[in-house]
């Protein structure tokens, strides 16, 4: 070989190297890379949960900062509800560490819990967990975001929740084993929480077959309950508000001047979300839902509320499958109803008119703004009636009454409905005391609306009695305010009568015992009832609409309520009166006053 | 035997053997560039033309006179011949005080059109406040993967997270303004809309298969669901043809040069060692070689040579032309290679090599062999005729073109004849000329300088040199004049609108007054602007129509027809256009004469009222009334053009901050054009590219002719050696020798460079393009002194001394 060539060859063999080398270095750099980028969303993720944590914990006592040492926690007074806190708070990091929410999201939840805002808004929420919307708004979470973060929460106090106490506990073993450090106020929190959480552990966390068929069901009602969340959620931040009226139907917005095909578009996208929610609930999904409802109810409705903010979760948990278990067979219905109902907005004129009647909100007191209002409902409910047939309506009631067969708790709708479409007739009567008369005496007697108001009221009463109990129990509520709980349930006008007399010797097994006697049987004796009640309501359900079906005249009046224009002055006294009289005779005069009530609430 | 004689005739040289085929394959390779470069710009035009619409066909959006926002689904499944149907909403928002384009899909949608080719993060399951940004969007805002930016519309602002980062490819390939893709429930929050995939403002959609896109179209423009809104298809062919041939029309005129450069190249390289040639034929054929033995030696030896060259220029051609492409227009575009180019330009070369390589036996044939063997021949006074006959010629064709004689095609063609002439007088005059110069270099006492002026005027191949020196310096010159000329005349004219603002996404009843009432705004006129298609007979081009009679105001127009009668026309309501004068030139389409109009696939017959004159878009607009327009074409304005005669960048913030709510865009003139000519820029960085590379080469070559010929005169410098010349001496002789080369051909092609522009731009009339006469004389120095110098330093660069000695040959 060669000089020349023998160079040639070295030459070769050195860049051949040198490219070689480059690229493994390339390569390198670039594994390197996509690890360290993989690498730093983690420590940002880790970072901004921990953020969150703290920020959390610091709001919900005085004095209660991250970090704490041994001795100063068991310094602090309420050093047993501090290491609880604690626990509570890094379970919500740790569901929060686990979610699909975004790195970049994490961290804007963490400046925002951190700032001035997000610190007013923490201030109260162990007793106010609904602040919890306003911040998922300061930090742009989406419908996904939050029905994503609901259900991982419902199956982490599932799963998870056993493990939490067991860590709070040993935490709080362990502080208690240290010698000679702290206050007696402390260590005797430190007792009390011990004593807490292991009741806790006993009541609130499901375990073996309970625990496996809870997060079944959960599982199989996931889409259900995401959407239903989702639902919720969207409707509490996007609804049509008046500021989009506003912006719609003026000279300013990026819709500005809107027409009427383009209104037609925006009341569609509205009304997307509630027929998402429909076409999501499907028979088997609601099936599914109801049963995971159910489980969710019987294994958290319990008695027993630890720590605030823990038993605010599980309250919070416990008190939206209640309100969803009353109304999951009925919601497929309500979606129909809304959407129908949303076809009034398609019309500028009419959202022209709407906004007037919103404007009047100002002056409340105004005979113009009230009358607007009931306008308004009479043209909802018009449109409502008009979308459906008899027939369609006839089978929502019997499926509430088969629901209502195996749930007493399902009847609830149907109990406030037939209330309100009774009242309606009755409204107009001289006599207060024939208020509650049913309209149709062949199918109900004299009793039953008054027992149906008395049963609204232990629906929504009974969860309070039961907390009432725990609070007198630990000496933060006082036997008055037990009595009071009680008498809101309406037990004896309901005919459940307390076995145990209080007396004038009251003691606490005393107490014990007539608690026990209205909690067990008394509570046993009203479902009976409501169950009883049940098929009259359906039958007198059936019967109202009947009356509605059968009675042109009435229509025709409850039509010309509706078709009339909305008020721009203050009308006379007869004009006033006559429209007054025109919704007591239309015989829908309940559910409009209702809805006229619920519009000026809103508005 | 042949072979084995072949084989040895190429190995006994083993450099001059290289540089010839080396010199091949670049020739090659230059022959190449020029057959593809058109079709690269296509390529290139159409995928930035498409981004957009990607695989779709039609493309169905709201109007200005439509509602703003449809809803998705209606009655597009059920016709016949629809394909894929892909809604989304687009709008203009600002994200870090710039505008941007946000364009919203379905869930699981993006992709539908376009594939989105990630550098980092992804795009699948996309959230609703999740988008997708380019590279260069995310390198301008310095927003990575998981980062929050805050997209504005009016008074609503939303935060986005962005989940992926995109090459310049597909969607983003034409990325000015920015572009950010997202989820339609999350784009439609800036519209104050709800967090739902449900309303839209374009749809998108893909003809199925063996059904013709106008008739699906036709389906859908009859449904009552879309009267209103505008149907017309994607990617329109005829308007990207009409924008590559525009924009190539210079550089392929030139071209055609560089084309012809490449085949003389090859001939004068065989030509440069046409004389031992001759002299070993000679001997061959003293020692009994016939005829067929020597032409077989020859072809062999040219033949392997040939091979070599067309097989390394094939290889050179794709891979640096696919480089240059890649890396001035686009990374991401595709660009055909076409076989039958790629074989076109090896068979070329091949057969100009071949061809050539006989020329020495043709040679022979006509000397006796003692003239063969002493390189005896006659002077031959053709050389010095043949450029006066040419020049005289040329003298004639100048005065009949510029004389305006000969009519707008008439003209054109007699520019390309010119072209042709200039070269041939390039050509052949450069030899005489450089034989004169080195006589006057002769009578300089400096013995260098003697021997030097001695050797050219002795020397033929110096006279080929020289030849191929100037043609070549003078293609390059043209190339950058092209260059130049594309440049200015795409992108002169913008500086007119330097005054101007657009306002757009503006309805029809906008009141005007509500913009002059902003200080600085001397003028605001509600305008269409769109781009329509002008036909007449024998004519169909492009042209941007400006609707609105207060688009006289717009620019110093030069009447051609009285300016009281064009007002009073354009203001009378009835059916007239206005057209540049250049039209007129180029078409013969004059006031009075009826015109077709096309704008949104709508024609209509207008009148021609009146003659204007600017350079606007390079004479390639229509001026027409906005009522005319709204009672022909249905269209109403959705722009007011405002002019400014206060500060620019205070009156642009005080109209967009008094139409925030509205949200109209406001956008200087110039900022919008920077959109327009961001993807027309890359073409012109090709082109320069393109003019540069082929310098290059053109210099390469003439070097290795130059080596290559002077491969065959060793005798000649061992002789000056043995006669006592020192080497530094001999090493003076030859830079002389270069540097006269250098400076005659750089002294003939400056001067040629003019005529040879004029020319140019007249045969630019040929594609449609009418300008007046441009040339920038710096353009033409720099690259003629660039290449001057690169050949006067060829003996120093290639160490010539090294390789003198005395040793006998």
């Amino acid at each position: 070989m060669n000089l020349t060539k023998r160079k040639i060859l070295k030459a070769a063999t050195l860049v051949t190297a040198a490219v070689l080398a480059a690229l493994c270095c390339i390569m390198l750099a670039a594994c390197n890379k996509h690890k360290q980028n993989v690498e730093d969303d983690a420590a940002l993720r880790q970072t901004s949960v921990t953020r969150v944590s703290n920020a959390l914990l610091s709001s919900l006592g005085e004095g209660w900062e991250a970090g704490l040492s041994d001795e100063q926690i068991l310094k602090l007074d309420d050093a047993g509800e501090y290491v609880v806190a604690r626990g509570v708070a890094d379970f919500a990091a740790d569901i929060l560490k686990k979610s699909e929410l975004l790195t970049g999201k994490l961290k804007v939840l963490a400046d925002a819990v951190e700032s001035e805002d997000g610190k007013a808004l923490l201030a109260d929420f162990d007793s106010n967990l609904d602040r919890i919307v306003p911040i998922f708004n300061m930090v742009d979470f989406t419908r996904d975001d939050v029905s994503g973060l609901f259900y991982l929460l419902l199956t982490s106090l599932v799963s998870d929740s056993g493990n939490v106490m067991n860590g709070i506990l040993a935490r709080l073993q362990a502080l208690r084993s240290l010698p000679g450090v702290g206050t007696s106020a402390g260590r005797a929190s430190i007792d009390g929480a011990i004593t807490t959480i292991n009741s806790a552990r006993d009541t609130l966390v499901p375990k073996g077959d309970a625990k496996a068929e809870l997060l079944g069901a959960l599982e199989g009602a996931k889409g259900a309950i995401t959407n239903l969340i989702a639902f919720v959620y969207n409707m509490s931040s996007s609804a049509f508000t008046d500021e989009m009226l506003e912006n719609m139907l003026t000279g300013d917005g990026a819709l500005s001047d809107v027409t009427d095909a383009e209104l037609s578009t925006i009341v569609n996208a509205l009304s997307q979300n509630i027929v998402e929610l429909k076409d999501s609930l499907t028979d088997s999904e609601l099936e599914k839902l109801d049963k995971a409802i159910g489980l969710v109810i019987a294994n958290f409705d319990k008695d027993f509320l630890p720590s605030a903010l823990y038993s605010q979760l599980y309250a919070q948990v416990v008190q939206f499958a209640k309100y969803a278990n009353m109304v999951v067979g009925v919601i497929p219905f309500m979606c129909d109803m809304a959407t129908s109902a949303a076809e009034l907005f398609k019309t500028t004129q009419f959202v022209e008119q709407f906004r007037t009647v919103v404007a009047g909100s100002a002056d409340s007191d105004s005979v113009a703004y009230g009358l607007n209002t009931t306008i308004f409902a009479s043209k909802i409910i018009v449109e409502i009636m008009n979308s459906f047939t008899r027939d369609k309506f006839v089978s929502v009631v019997n499926n509430i009454r088969a629901q209502g067969k195996a749930d007493y708790q399902k009847t609830v709708p149907a109990i406030i409905i037939d209330l309100i479409l009774n009242l309606s007739v009755n409204i107009g009567v001289e006599n207060d005391e024939d208020l509650l008369l049913p309209v149709h005496k062949d199918i109900m007697d004299d009793s039953y609306l008054e027992n149906m108001v008395n049963i609204i009221g232990f629906h929504f009463n009974i969860g309070k009695f039961r907390q009432t109990y725990y609070l007198y129990q630990n000496g933060l509520a006082t036997l008055i305010d037990l009595v009071s709980a009680a008498n809101r349930c309406n037990f004896e006008d309901l005919g459940a009568h307390n076995s145990v007399d209080l007396g004038s010797s009251v003691n606490d097994e005393l107490i014990r015992l007539w608690y026990e006697s209205y909690n067990v049987t008394g509570v046993s004796k009203v479902q009976q009832l409501n169950l009883a009640l049940n098929e009259k309501i359906c039958d007198d359900l059936i019967a109202f609409l009947d009356d509605y079906y059968n009675s042109p005249d009435r229509r025709k009046l409850l039509e010309d309520l509706a078709n009339r224009e909305f008020l721009t002055a203050e009308p006379d006294e007869e004009t006033a009166q006559q429209y007054v009289q025109t919704v007591l005779d239309s015989g829908a005069g309940g559910f409009i006053i209702l809805l006229s009530l619920l519009f000026q609430l809103i508005a | 035997m042949t072979f084995k004689l072949a084989l040895r005739n190429i190995t006994s040289k083993p450099g001059r053997a290289l540089a010839t085929a080396l010199a091949i394959a670049i020739a090659v390779a230059m022959i190449f560039a020029m057959l593809s470069f058109k079709a690269a710009v296509y390529d290139f035009i159409l995928a930035s033309e498409t981004s957009a619409s990607g695989a779709a066909d039609i493309r169905i959006a709201t109007t200005s006179s439509s509602s703003r926002i449809v809803d998705i689904g209606g009655p597009l499944d059920e016709v016949e011949g629809v394909g894929r149907v892909t809604p989304s909403l687009s709008l203009y928002a600002t994200l870090g005080g710039e505008y941007v384009q946000v364009r919203g899909f379905r869930q699981g949608d993006m992709e539908n059109l376009q594939d989105i080719e990630l550098v980092a993060g992804s795009v699948d399951n996309i959230g609703i406040d999740q988008v997708v940004i380019s590279k260069a969007a995310a390198d301008k805002f310095g927003a990575g993967v998981g980062d929050r930016i805050e997209l504005s519309l009016g008074s609503i602002k939303i935060n986005f997270y962005v989940a992926g980062i995109s090459q310049a490819s597909g969607y983003f390939l034409s990325d000015s303004p920015y572009k950010v893709y997202g989820r339609i429930a999350g784009v439609g929050r800036l519209l104050g809309m709800p967090e739902q995939d449900s309303f839209c403002n374009e749809i998108y959609v893909e003809a199925a298969d063996g059904y013709d896109v106008n008739d699906v179209m036709a389906c859908i423009c009859a449904l009552p669901a879309y009267k209103d809104l505008l149907v017309q298809a994607t990617g329109d062919n005829g308007y990207i043809e009409e924008q590559t041939s525009s924009l190539t029309a210079p550089v392929v005129l030139a071209g055609a040069a560089v084309f012809a450069l490449g085949i003389a190249i090859i001939v004068l390289l065989f030509m440069m060692s046409e004389q031992e040639k001759v002299n070993l034929i000679s001997r061959l054929s003293v020692v009994g070689a016939t005829r067929g033995q020597l032409l077989g030696i020859f072809l062999a030896e040219s033949g392997m040579l040939a091979l070599a060259g067309v097989v390394l220029g094939a290889g050179l051609a794709v891979g640096i032309f696919t480089a240059i492409c890649k890396f001035t227009l686009s990374m991401s575009v595709s660009y055909a290679i076409s076989a039958g180019k790629l074989l076109g330009a090896m068979a070329i070369g091949f057969v100009a090599a071949i061809v050539s390589s006989l020329y020495p036996i043709f040679k022979s044939m006509r000397g006796s062999i003692r003239q063969n063997q002493l390189s005896l021949s006659a002077g031959g006074k053709l050389r010095f005729i043949i450029p006066i006959v040419v020049a005289a010629a040329l003298a004639v064709l100048v005065g009949v073109e510029f004389g305006g004689v000969a009519g707008t095609a008439g003209t054109a063609v007699l520019g390309i004849v010119g072209i042709v002439l200039l070269f041939v007088l390039a050509a052949t005059a450069a030899g005489p000329l450089l034989h004169a110069a080195a006589s006057g270099m002769g009578k300089i006492s400096d013995p260098t300088l003697k021997v030097a002026s001695y050797d050219l005027r002795r020397n033929r191949r110096h006279a080929r040199s020289v030849s191929l020196l100037t043609v070549g310096m003078t293609v390059s010159m043209l190339l950058f004049m092209a260059w130049s000329v594309t440049t200015d005349v795409f992108t002169g004219y913008v500086q007119d609108f330097s005054g101007m603002v657009f306002v757009s996404n503006v309805r029809a009843n906008a009141d005007v007054n509500e913009f002059t009432e902003v200080e600085g705004v001397s003028f605001a006129t509600h305008i269409v602007w769109k781009q329509g298609s002008l036909k007449a007979e024998g004519v169909d081009k492009t042209v941007n129509v400006l609707g609105s009679a207060g688009a006289l105001e717009l620019a110093d127009f030069e009447y051609m027809t009285p300016k009281d009668e064009v007002e009073s026309l354009i203001n009378s309501g009835k059916p007239y256009v206005f057209i540049d004068y250049a039209v007129q030139q180029l078409y013969g389409i004059g006031k009075g004469d009826k015109i077709s109009l096309v704008i949104d696939d709508v024609p209509r017959e207008l009148e021609v009222g009146g003659i204007l004159r600017h350079r606007l878009f390079n004479g390639l607009y229509a001026v027409v009334s906005a009522d005319v327009i709204e009672a022909q074409y249905g269209i109403s304005p959705d722009t007011v053009l405002a002019c400014v005669d206060g500060d620019m960048t205070k009156t642009v913030g005080a109209l967009s901050e008094k139409f925030a709510s509205r949200n109209y865009y406001v956008v200087e003139a110039l900022e919008a054009y920077r959109w327009e000519m961001q993807s027309t820029q890359a073409v012109f960085d090709l082109v320069g590219t393109l003019a540069a590379v082929v310098t290059a080469f053109i210099l390469a070559v003439g070097i290795a002719a130059t080596l290559v010929g002077r491969s065959t005169e060793e005798r000649n410098r061992v002789a000056y050696l043995n006669a006592g010349m020192s080497e530094g001496m001999l090493l003076g002789a030859e830079i002389g020798e270069h540097a006269l080369v250098a400076l005659t051909a750089f002294a003939l092609s400056f001067v040629l460079s003019v005529p040879l522009t004029a020319c140019l731009i007249h045969a630019l009339r040929l594609f449609g393009l009418y300008f007046e006469f441009m040339y920038s004389e710096w353009v033409v120095a720099v690259v003629g002194i660039a290449m001057a110098l690169g050949y006067t330093a060829v003996p120093l660069v290639f160490n010539f001394k090294k390789k003198y000695s005395v040793k006998r040959v």
